[in-house]
């Protein structure tokens, strides 16, 4: 296989890897129309053929989809031109296509210009990265990285239902929706707090919570500069202050053992590790919230269950509170 | 658009409302649905459940619009609240609409979005 530069090398090894096969380069492929009397086909030279280099890779094989990239490296942003060129040789496909439907996508890791979506909406072509109302810029590690979840996204989707895609703009708010929410993720990483482990991706306090609740706390353990909670369904939570992990990875609980500092009651009496234990495992997770530092959980709808970074602390929620005390 | 799961409106075809949690919840345990769960969220196919958007308009009655896919993005976006027409809304600020500029059309950041301005949809931004 050959390559013209070094994107289209990337871009092929990014779908070979998502899509396991099916994938080809064709440089210099020529597209031939009978009339050139369209303005869509403006770009066709006369007589009506059109040379392009084309990444295709084939989707699904009953009914046989094929999707059409064009890998745009350039030095500016993609112009209408690019994306309207794009748009002929795909419509032309499938017009003249016997019984295989295209799609069609336009990568340029240097962005588009706000002219590219009319054309790419009205005729159906994704665009990869989105054009989101502001100016943005994309590293190209993050384009290639959203041109991978597009295809493993594609790939799923023509299994289940291709037909509701023919229709403009539907495959081009396909592409859109599974790209658009890529703004932002680079400085959540940076800035996170919840991150779903093993696979380290940033999280949310939403996504945390759904993990934990109603889960029974199986163990309690401190270790060096954290603690973690053991919860039924092999999934843990390690709480270190700056950072809360969760998830199934059982690393998590890994760590020089730590002498823990654990207190009691709304006035934090000291206690020992064990009487929370005693307390606090066997109980289902009802709530959650996060104090900054320190994270507390609801047990049972009767205690408080809090983790700190070297201890732990249980409150009983149950009124009044001198009759609850622990 | 990049609404947040509490303002999306979702209902079966016979009326009765979608708890998104829920349903996110047990279209998770079928694998052939999950068409993303990566590092920025997760996307489900649920174009054969019959689910709609509603979308309210500025008459008090609502558009339902079928949904394809449901999408949860793992990290949380800056949320902003919006007045347009006589909807107020949550909007992520990344959110992008498509407002009127003289003669033709401009998109524009839910952030950027001031009273005064009117989408292409004709319903005017208040707040």
């Amino acid at each position: 296989m050959s390559f013209k530069n070094e994107l289209e090398r990337r871009c092929f090894e990014v779908a070979e890897r998502a899509l396991g096969g099916g994938v080809t380069i064709e440089h210099n492929k020529i597209i031939q129309i009978e009339s050139a009397l369209f303005p869509e086909v403006a770009s066709f030279k006369g007589p009506p053929t059109k040379e392009i280099d084309v990444l295709v890779a084939e989707l699904l094989d009953r009914p046989k989809v094929v999707l059409l990239v064009s890998c745009k490296m350039l030095s500016r942003r993609a112009e209408p031109a690019h994306v309207q060129e794009w748009c002929a040789v795909v419509q032309t496909m499938n017009k003249y296509s016997d019984g295989t439907l295209y799609f069609g996508i336009v990568l340029s890791p240097t962005g588009f210009t706000s002219g590219c979506e009319a054309w790419a909406t009205s005729h159906n072509v994704g665009i990869v990265p989105p054009l989101k109302g502001r100016r943005l810029a994309f590293g190209e590690e993050t384009v290639l990285r959203m041109f991978e979840r597009v295809l493993l996204a594609l790939r799923a989707r023509v299994r289940l239902q291709v037909d509701d895609l023919k229709a403009a703009p539907a495959f081009f708010e396909f592409v859109y929706r599974l790209v658009a929410d890529f703004e932002g993720h680079h400085e959540a990483a940076l800035d996170g707090r919840y991150f779903l482990v093993p696979e380290g991706w940033v999280s949310s306090f939403g996504e945390m919570y759904s993990a934990i609740v109603g889960r029974s706390v199986e163990g309690l353990f401190v270790v060096e500069g954290a603690t973690v909670m053991k919860l039924s369904g092999s999934t843990n939570l390690r709480f270190s202050e700056v950072r809360v992990d969760f998830g199934k990875d059982p690393q998590i609980a890994q760590g020089s053992p730590a002498m823990p500092q654990c207190r009691k009651n709304i006035d934090m009496e000291p206690c020992t590790l064990d009487f929370i234990k005693a307390i606090g495992v066997g109980k289902s997770i009802t709530s959650a919230g996060d104090f900054g530092h320190y994270v507390e959980v609801g047990l049972d709808h009767r205690f408080n269950l809090g983790l700190h970074q070297i201890g732990f602390h249980l409150i009983s929620t149950e009124n009044p509170m001198e009759e609850h005390r622990l | 658009m990049a609404i947040p799961a509490e303002q999306i409106i979702l209902v079966y075809s016979d009326g009765q409302s979608v708890d998104i949690d829920t349903l996110v919840e047990e279209l998770r345990g079928e694998p052939k649905r999950i068409l993303a769960d990566d590092e920025v969220g997760l996307v489900l196919y649920v174009g054969d459940l019959g689910i709609y958007n509603l979308k309210p308009t500025d008459g008090g009655e609502f558009l339902a619009q079928p949904v394809t896919e449901i999408s949860r993005p793992r990290f949380s976006t800056r949320v902003l609240r919006k007045q347009i027409g006589a909807t107020v809304l949550s909007v992520t600020a990344d959110a992008v609409f498509v407002i009127r500029d003289g003669g033709t059309l401009k998109k524009v950041r839910a952030e950027k979005l001031e009273p005064g301005m009117v989408l292409a949809s004709g319903e005017k931004v208040y707040r």
